[in-house]
């Protein structure tokens, strides 16, 4: 005999205990693996990671930083004009540079920067005035002169610094942290990547999780709003009150239990508790996301403009156990300086100086610096040459360089105060303890708790790793 | 052959890369016209005593100069090595490779694990990167010198002709050492010595235990051993019995039930069993009046019925094309792509229409295969060429074609095969018996191919405005490319001696990644890639024109004034057949002391000789590109009468002689010249193929007019509506692409050349090189011969997989060596013969499965507590299928469900254009008709697990994080429905009735009936809400219940 359309409750009438013991017996029992993906996978804790995949998990070894605040100036910053002062540029100013080499663009003679650099801190290291305010913190600082990039486009080159690939679908630096490390706050997403205005080039792209589960891209927030709704899709309900939404979830919670007695999976249980914390996430992101707490000395401090608010959240984020924040300066590729360098770059600089300095004396006060990895840089640098036009005059402004430029780390295990690797006498080519992307990738890794080499997934019948078969982690710039 | 042949010859030790390059096209296997011609070139050098290194020469009969050298250290090869100034590849793939647990045994090694640990750091960062950079290109996976492989430990240890190549903990007396130190008569790299910090690293290294860390490659041997017992790869054989398929299944699952002590669950209430073989069937849940009849219906044929009637529905071949496409890496959108590109595909829609419709007519799995790679050849009907979409509906990435094809090789091989060929891309598959050679046979496949839009429907058919703009716009575009390409080539032409001069320093002109913007006057490093090739292909066809240019290039600079006159000598005594006139003139005249000067006497005949040829006689430069298979016809066809191309038998050295004056001064016409400047093959003409194939052969000005032309016709067809189905085809080369391995994955250090062919793992020793075009539809056939062991088990598994919740072997688009086994191994080949003998019928297949009993039993509570307690410690994860797991819904199958149960779905008309689905107001198309653009994928359908659009995706994760839950709860979609199902539910029910309309919205939502308690809960919520004071716009006391009931557990997840 079928039994025929049988509603739950009519064989038997679940109590609060029998349905806990059931549940209990398949919880422990089932397998949370082949869940995932059925290409395969590694760590055992890879099926666990499907039904809390944001839960935190600890490293390979226990890191130094326990999350990452990165500014991204997209677009490419010039590093003679920043962080690697040239001098000699000067002496060759309106020639020609003994070597030169391949670029995007046409670039002519050699073009000293317009900005004035000076010694800075104890270590004495040398910045640019359009940094300043940053430069007071550069015995925190570990900068590196070395970096290099394979082509001097952007598209290629934001995807190797973020997804250590400059082609393939290859998940961001992000969603490695998120995925190995999951985040200390459920109720908020682990990764999220702000920029102002629209996305940056190459998009979503930059924050993907490709082959990693969905739950470990960055979450986009177009941080010139200011209003909740507008930075977390379905974060508001406008057509409910709060009251209506919590009776809601008790009878959901009570028809999804009695549900659950009726079958043994632990899915069921993921999900049930997973209302509660979507509940949860709809106070605390607005609270996160929500300014007035904050001191008028604070505000001011970080200034209050869009670039101050987004570094500002960024703090509350963190602070609220947020894994991965990304601070893009703006939609397009606004560093993107081939011509005008001088007033554009300046400009630029002016908008995140302020909120930059402000950050290190702010996550430094609260005792935060020494878990907070603080990333500093673009995709590439610029020539040392200036940008010619079509017509064969010069810009005043500099092409793509990806055979050298800069980029810093401050806070969680960095040795403050230092400077690793350097450029040739002009600024071109990376000369001395060159450092790819990879290398930064598998130190930032270092500095979390992380091998690099064992950070795996297994997609496509390969272990996949961030930084493929290279990376040397920097210890030179570890303490 | 060819290579065997070479190896026990050691040799010729000469220097430089030129010879490299040389060596290296030796290798290569022939199409059967030049094998016959090599033959004859081989038995000539064999009678004068030469050693078969000269083979690769052997277009030069007996004038090879005699430069041999006893090569003294037996364990080291010949090989040269070769420099690059880009090392590191920027598109190197190979990813670190997970160890394989037994072989991490390290004898010698330190045993505590912090030493241990501090060794493999030295390992990873002193010796594993001097050892690729300096031994692997002749050591390593893709070359064996002196049978020495220096790329893992045991390789090491196992040494090559002279013995092991370390021993750990003595330094002096390993091999590597002395070679190193180059004293003992060994002396490595060849090229250029070690560093002393380098040696001092090696020393360190052995010194202390050699440790190696990480990834060691399976053996080969041991890889070939085992593929031969590799249950994916056995032949399948034929199916014995005649006793219906449902039944084989359950006997199969009875029997690994009973071995594991364990028995199938009961059979599962008509309501599940309905609901569940229409979800699994459709992807959409049955009405309740559906579920009341079946559970009224006594016959016992009345579950069949419902089979039958499912698979006959379109909705069918809707949620069925859904898996596919998710194999297929579908978008509607190209990805990233410049401004002046439009970003929109024209053809996707067109390809996702024909996948549903191809199931829904179940045209057989092999014919389905077929047309997906090849139906420019085989379609019968226009419509079928749509299917080559799932070859051409990829990313773009930014044009670099490495990576296109990497995608297409991708898809086509995990996809159809189950084998993870790309892994071969940069080195030997580790685990796999896939050389890096098998790879580079499919990549040639693919680039002898390029890519082109095509209407599927006749022009009478559209409007005739449509029509009219259209042709408007086809023919500025045509214009255009006309007009550029002539200048392109004619700027090429007007610049012979920069491109031949580039070809000395190769390394200056980088790939297509490295993006330049050109203006007219530069030289374009595609383009003199593109010579590369040219000249490359030259040296082994035996063109009189460059035969000198090989042979004197070959020469080491250091000595080349001083062995010049000698081969310029030997070339000047060969048959005009083997050293042109004109270009023999040139050597009797001239004085060579370098390499520059050969460039030098090159440019000069070339110059002269094109000088007579203008205005040519082929008159490709004027034709209209609106004739563009004609004009490629033609020039192919008057080349060929002409006895010329690159591509030429002997028949083309016998014009040389009367075709070309041999007076100084004046310069005849030639037909060889005349193919070289002018001819299909030629270097300097811009392949007639659309912008999308050539953009890198021309400058920055000239490839943005065109793409902008290209756009304005891409934006017309895209606003056009749905009445123009429109296919990207792939259409074979006239002259397919003899292809070269990238070694380490990178196109700017090309190594041996490959025929194209199967993979050799699925051929074995009958492999025959492709003979038709580009082999597309001999790789198409190859994959679908009833007697490859994988296609069938493949798809048999996937579609297993989605019928019963878990495929039988779960790494679904691998089945190679490191597989997964399958749970039921005769089960599967069981139904992969029966697949193949039911004439690769999917729904035949399909229903068997859904009428199994295995298919039909309840979930794990329907099961006595004490045995399932048993079971689920035996089988937690139930891979013997003692018990049916509930199946949580796709994003597709839940919007579909909620927009089904409220009324408010449409499923007619089926295919078009794709819908947005997610922004108001909302589509209520089903979910498959949903736009999928890969560039900007709403974050929803990433949270929910969609397939990512990049990848290939065998199997959707599946996880659950909050966002999933606020849509649930703010999501105005799941609003919008709760309002529907409302109004829907309500209808003709007394507003006063609340039990009914409770009744009403169970019915609708979970099609079932409330029980008495859910009634009375549903009741206290709608009490309470309406106690609270109602402001407007906001969801009234029923719209809250439905919204309750469609964010439950059992709404998503289906039992």
């Amino acid at each position: 005999m079928i039994p025929n359309n049988v509603s739950p409750d009519a064989t038997q009438r679940w109590t609060r205990r029998s349905w806990l013991q059931h549940a209990g017996l398949g919880l422990g029992a089932l397998g949370l693996t082949h869940l995932l993906s059925r290409d395969g996978w590694l760590a055992a804790d890879q099926g666990a990671a499907t039904q809390h995949p944001l839960r935190a998990r600890s490293p390979h070894f226990p890191g130094r930083a326990k999350r990452v605040i990165q500014f991204f100036l997209n677009g490419g910053p010039s590093h003679v004009d920043t962080f690697d002062p040239k001098p000699a540029l000067a002496k060759y100013a309106g020639q020609p540079l003994p070597e030169t080499f391949a670029t995007e663009r046409k670039t002519g003679a050699a073009f000293p920067s317009p900005f004035k650099f000076e010694r800075y801190g104890e270590s004495g290291i040398e910045v640019s005035e359009i940094f300043s305010k940053t430069a007071q913190h550069i015995d925190d600082i570990a900068v590196i002169r070395s970096m290099v990039a394979a082509v001097p486009n952007h598209e290629p080159s934001l995807m190797l610094m973020n997804c250590g690939d400059a082609l393939q679908s290859r998940p961001s630096l992000g969603a490695w942290v998120l995925y190995g490390m999951g985040s200390e706050n459920e109720n908020l997403p682990g990764f999220l990547a702000l920029c102002p205005g629209g996305l940056p080039i190459k998009d979503s792209e930059n924050w993907q999780s490709s082959f990693l589960p969905g739950a470990y891209q960055g979450t986009y927030i177009d941080s010139q709003h200011e209003s909740l709704g507008k930075l977390i899709e379905n974060i508001e309900h406008p057509q409910i009150s709060a009251a209506a939404q919590r009776r809601q979830l008790d009878l959901l919670s009570t028809w999804n239990r009695r549900h659950q007695s009726q079958q043994v999976d632990p899915r069921l249980e993921a999900r049930i508790q997973t209302y509660e914390l979507a509940f949860r996430m709809q106070g605390e992101a607005r609270e996160a996301f929500d300014l007035s707490t904050e001191t008028a000395a604070t505000i001011e401090a970080y200034g209050t403009s869009v670039h101050g608010r987004q570094t500002l959240i960024a703090r509350r984020l963190i602070e609220r156990g947020v894994r991965y924040v990304q601070l893009w300066h703006g939609a397009g590729q606004p560093w993107d300086n081939h011509d005008q360098i001088e007033t554009q770059h300046r400009k630029l600089a002016g908008e995140i100086d302020q909120p930059i300095a402000a950050l290190l004396t702010d996550l430094k006060q609260r005792g935060l610096l020494d878990e907070t990895l603080v990333i500093w840089g673009g995709e590439f640098g610029r020539t040392p040459t200036v940008e010619l036009s079509g017509d064969g005059n010069p810009q005043y402004g500099r092409d793509h360089n990806h055979y050298g430029f800069s980029v810093w780390l401050a806070g969680g295990g960095i040795k403050g105060g230092t400077v690793y690797g350097a450029t040739d006498e002009f600024g071109f080519r990376a000369q001395e303890n060159i450092v790819t992307a990879h290398d930064l990738h598998a130190t930032i890794l270092h500095t979390l708790g992380f091998d690099h080499t064992r950070l795996t997934f297994r997609y496509a019948g390969r272990d996949f790793r961030l930084t493929d078969v290279h990376g040397q982690v920097l210890h030179p710039i570890l303490s | 052959m060819f290579q065997r042949l070479l190896l026990p010859c050691r040799i010729v030790q000469l220097p430089g890369r030129r010879f490299a390059e040389n060596r290296r096209s030796v290798g290569r296997v022939l199409p059967p016209t030049r094998q016959l011609w090599f033959a004859a070139a081989r038995a000539m050098a064999a009678i004068c005593g030469l050693l078969v290194t000269a083979v690769g020469l052997g277009v030069l009969g007996g004038i090879w100069p005699v430069v041999v050298l006893a090569n003294p250290h037996p364990w080291v090869g010949t090989q040269a090595q070769e420099q690059s100034s880009q090392e590191q590849s920027v598109q190197g793939q190979l990813a670190q490779e997970q160890p394989v647990q037994d072989q991490l045994a390290h004898d010698q090694g330190p045993q505590d694990a912090v030493e241990r640990q501090a060794a493999e750091h030295f390992f990873e960062s002193s010796i594993r990167p001097l050892l690729q950079a300096r031994c692997h290109d002749c050591h390593g996976a893709q070359q064996q010198a002196g049978d020495l492989r220096l790329d893992s430990r045991a390789a090491m240890l196992r040494g090559g002709q002279s013995g092991a190549a370390i021993k750990p903990g003595d330094p002096r007396g390993s091999l590597l050492m002395q070679a190193v130190h180059r004293t003992e008569g060994l002396e490595m790299p060849p090229d250029e010595p070690l560093s002393a910090e380098d040696v001092a690293a090696l020393e360190r290294w052995i010194e202390n235990g050699a440790v190696w860390s990480g990834a060691e490659p399976i053996e080969p041997s041991e890889i070939e051993r085992r593929s031969a017992e590799h249950w994916a790869f056995r032949s399948l054989g034929q199916t014995q019995t005649d006793e219906p398929l449902a039944r084989v299944i359950d006997r199969w699952i009875e029997s690994k039930l009973q071995t594991e002590g364990l028995a199938r669950a009961p059979v599962a209430d008509r309501r599940t069993l309905l609901r569940r073989l229409s979800y699994v069937a459709t992807g959409l849940p049955p009405s309740f009046s559906q579920i009341e009849d079946f559970c009224q219906d006594a016959d016992p044929a009345a579950y069949e019925r419902w089979v039958d009637r499912l698979l006959a529905t379109p909705q069918f071949g809707e949620h069925w094309a859904r898996h596919w496409l998710d194999l297929a890496r579908y978008s509607d959108t190209k990805g990233y792509v410049y401004d002046r590109e439009e970003r929109f595909w024209t053809h996707a829609w067109s390809y996702r229409d024909w996948v549903i419709d191809a199931l829904n007519r179940d045209l057989p799995y092999d014919q389905f295969v077929r047309l997906q790679l090849a139906a420019d050849q085989i379609a019968s009907e226009p419509q079928d060429l749509a299917a080559m979409g799932f070859l051409t509906v990829g990313r773009r990435f930014l044009g670099v074609k490495p990576d296109i094809i990497d995608d297409r090789i991708d898809v086509v091989s995990r996809g159809l095969l189950g084998l993870t060929v790309s892994c071969a891309r940069c080195h030997d598959h580790k685990y796999d018996a896939i050389p890096t050679a098998d790879y580079y046979s499919l990549y040639g496949v693919m680039a002898s191919c390029y890519e082109e839009d095509r209407s599927l429907v006749a022009p009478e058919s559209l409007s005739a405005e449509y029509v009219a703009e259209l042709t408007k716009r086809q023919q500025a575009y045509s214009e255009q490319h006309a007009k550029l390409r002539d200048e392109a080539a004619e700027r090429v032409r007007q610049r012979l001696s920069d491109y031949l001069a580039a070809q000395l320093e190769l390394e200056r002109y980088p790939g297509e990644l490295f993006g330049q913007l050109f203006k007219p006057d530069d030289l374009l490093p595609s383009v003199v890639h593109r010579w590369a090739d040219y000249l490359r292909r030259s040296s082994t066809s035996g063109d009189p024109i460059f035969s000198a240019w090989h042979r004197l290039l070959m020469l080491p600079v250091a000595e080349f004034s001083v062995l010049a006159p000698t081969v310029v000598a030997e070339l000047l005594a060969a048959e005009p057949s083997v050293v042109h006139p004109a270009i023999a003139a040139a050597l009797r005249n001239g004085q060579l002391s370098s390499h520059k000067d050969v460039v030098r006497l090159y440019s000069e005949v070339l110059t002269a000789q094109l000088a007579a040829l203008s205005p040519p006689n082929v008159d490709a430069a004027s034709e209209n590109a609106a004739n563009d298979e004609k004009v490629t016809t033609e020039v192919e066809n008057e080349a060929a009468a002409a006895g010329g191309g690159s591509t030429c038998g002997t028949g083309a050295v016998d014009g040389v002689t009367t075709a070309t004056a041999t007076a100084t001064g004046t310069v005849a016409r030639d037909p060889l010249f005349e193919a070289l400047f002018f001819g299909p093959d030629s270097p300097c003409v811009v392949p007639n193929e659309p912008i999308v194939e050539i953009e890198y052969f021309v400058d920055f000005a000239s490839c943005e007019s065109l793409w902008r032309l290209q756009s304005e016709i891409d934006r017309w067809v895209l606003q056009g509506g749905a009445a123009d189905r429109r296919a990207r085809v792939l259409v074979d080369r006239p002259l397919a692409v003899e292809p070269q391995v990238f070694r380490r994955g990178s196109p700017q250090r090309k190594g041996d050349f490959v025929p194209r062919q199967f993979l050799g793992l699925l051929t074995g020793s009958e492999r025959q090189p492709f003979q038709q075009g580009s082999g597309r539809l001999e790789l198409a056939n190859a994959i679908v011969a009833p007697d490859n062991p994988l296609t069938a088990r493949v798809m048999v598994n996937r579609m297993w997989g989605h019928v019963f919740g878990q495929p039988l072997v779960s790494t679904t688009s691998d089945f190679g060596l490191r597989a997964e086994p399958p749970s039921h191994p005769e089960l599967l080949d069981h139904l992969a013969q029966e697949f193949i003998a039911q004439g690769w019928s999917v729904k035949q297949l399909l229903r068997q499965m859904l009428l199994s009993e295995t298919f039909r039993q309840a979930g794990a509570a329907a099961i006595d507590p004490t045995r399932r307690e048993r079971a689920l410690t035996v089988d937690p994860e139930n891979r013997s299928l003692w018990h049916a797991k509930p199946r949580r819904l796709t994003i597709e199958a839940l919007r579909d469900s909620m927009l089904a149960t409220s009324g408010q779905l449409e499923l007619a008309p089926a295919g078009g254009k794709a819908v947005e689905l997610w922004a108001a107001p909302y589509a209520r198309r089903r979910s498959v008709y949903g736009l999928v653009d890969r560039q900007f994928l709403p974050s929803l359908l990433r949270g929910f697990d969609f397939a990512n659009p990049d990848l290939h995706i065998p199997w959707r994760s599946e996880t659950t994080v909050a966002q999933q839950c606020l849509f649930f709860l703010n999501h105005p979609l799941v609003l919008e429905q709760a309002k529907a199902v409302v109004v829907a539910a309500s209808e003709g029910v007394a507003a006063d009735d609340h039990a009914t309309r409770v009744q009403q919205l169970f019915r609708r939502i979970l099609q079932r009936e409330p029980s008495e308690l859910e009634s009375l809960e549903a009741m206290e919520l709608l009490d309470a809400a309406a106690a609270e004071t109602s402001v407007t716009g906001q969801l009234d006391p029923w719209e809250q219940l439905a919204q309750v009931l469609y964010s439950g557990n059992e709404f998503l997840f289906i039992e």
